[in-house]
């Protein structure tokens, strides 16, 4: 007979009544994924910086785990560590990151791509730049609630700001990608 | 925190439809490729203990006092002499009262490291 999946919950509680190595590691193993592409896209797509900062994530997971209160889900409450870690190396990087306002010319006009397939990998591309002009709090707004799927609830409980101060970051957001992506647009 | 719907779930325009296809196209699982190792590898040794290792320090303990009571000629005597004065009230010599907080010191010290070093 399967074992019943063992909950994150139960995992946490082996972690830290029984200090079970063992359960840790399976919560890594289980969250990896989404705490990388998440940091993957707060890194506009360095994954050698993601994963570094990722396992700063667990690692700080690991020493915090018994203030965890679950208030959030643990995957949440992730995201918001890796969120912090992330702004915490983005500041000591500050001047390489790309400047504000990139040179529009960048975005590749549609109607040089020939082919739907042409056009969404060109697509993807645009969107990518665009997506690191955006500030930090604004690129992580649009990663928290279109890539994790979350709430502007949990947004805001992973930025650590109001709800309607994520609105604002999502606002934002989509009017700097909608103007940076305006040949795309279908009025275009 | 639940949520009844999610924030992308709300957008409707052609971006929204933009951003939830770059979202589900990037959904796939990133493989482990040794991360969880890497991870495991770097983290602080000092927080978890074995199950084993309480039990382990008790006995080395109770070896070394064993160890001590039988190595100085006369101490379990004295102790436990000691010991039975002060319960029964009977006069006690400096050296008797000098001995029972010798062992009652040890017994404190003891029970602190143990206290600090399983934390």
């Amino acid at each position: 007979m399967a074992q019943p999946p063992v909950s994150d919950a139960q995992l946490i509680a082996r972690s830290l009544v029984h200090d079970d190595r063992h359960a840790f590691g399976e919560l890594v193993r289980r969250h990896q994924s989404a705490v990388r592409a998440t940091l993957r896209r707060l890194a506009s797509g360095n994954t050698a910086l993601a994963d570094d900062l990722a396992q700063e994530t667990f690692v700080l997971a690991f020493r915090n785990l018994k203030s965890f209160r679950q208030e959030a889900k643990f995957s949440t409450w992730l995201y918001r560590i890796a969120y912090n870690v992330f702004l915490a190396d983005a500041r000591k990087t500050k001047e390489l990151q790309l400047p504000e306002d990139m040179d529009a010319d960048e975005v590749s006009p549609p109607e040089l791509h020939a082919g739907s397939e042409a056009r969404q990998v060109a697509l993807k591309m645009d969107l990518e730049r665009a997506m690191a002009v955006l500030s930090d709090a604004e690129r992580a707004a649009i990663v928290q609630c279109y890539h994790n799927d979350l709430s502007h609830e949990e947004a805001a409980y992973v930025l650590d700001c109001p709800v309607g101060t994520v609105k604002t970051h999502i606002l934002r957001a989509k009017l700097k990608l909608k103007e940076r992506l305006r040949a795309w647009s279908p009025e275009s | 925190m639940t949520a009844t719907h999610t924030a992308a779930e709300e957008g409707n325009d052609w971006l929204d439809d933009v951003l939830r296809a770059d979202a589900h196209d990037r959904a796939d699982y990133i493989g482990d490729d040794g991360f969880t190792a890497r991870v495991m590898a770097a983290l602080p040794a000092g927080r978890w203990t074995p199950a084993w290792r309480k039990p382990l320090i008790l006995a080395a303990w109770a070896c070394v006092a064993l160890a001590a009571l039988i190595a100085v000629p006369g101490i379990a005597d004295r102790l436990l002499r000691g010991i039975a004065a002060l319960i029964f009230g009977h006069r006690l010599s400096v050296t008797d009262v000098g001995a029972v907080l010798a062992m009652l010191v040890i017994a404190t010290w003891s029970g602190i490291f143990f206290a600090a070093r399983t934390d």
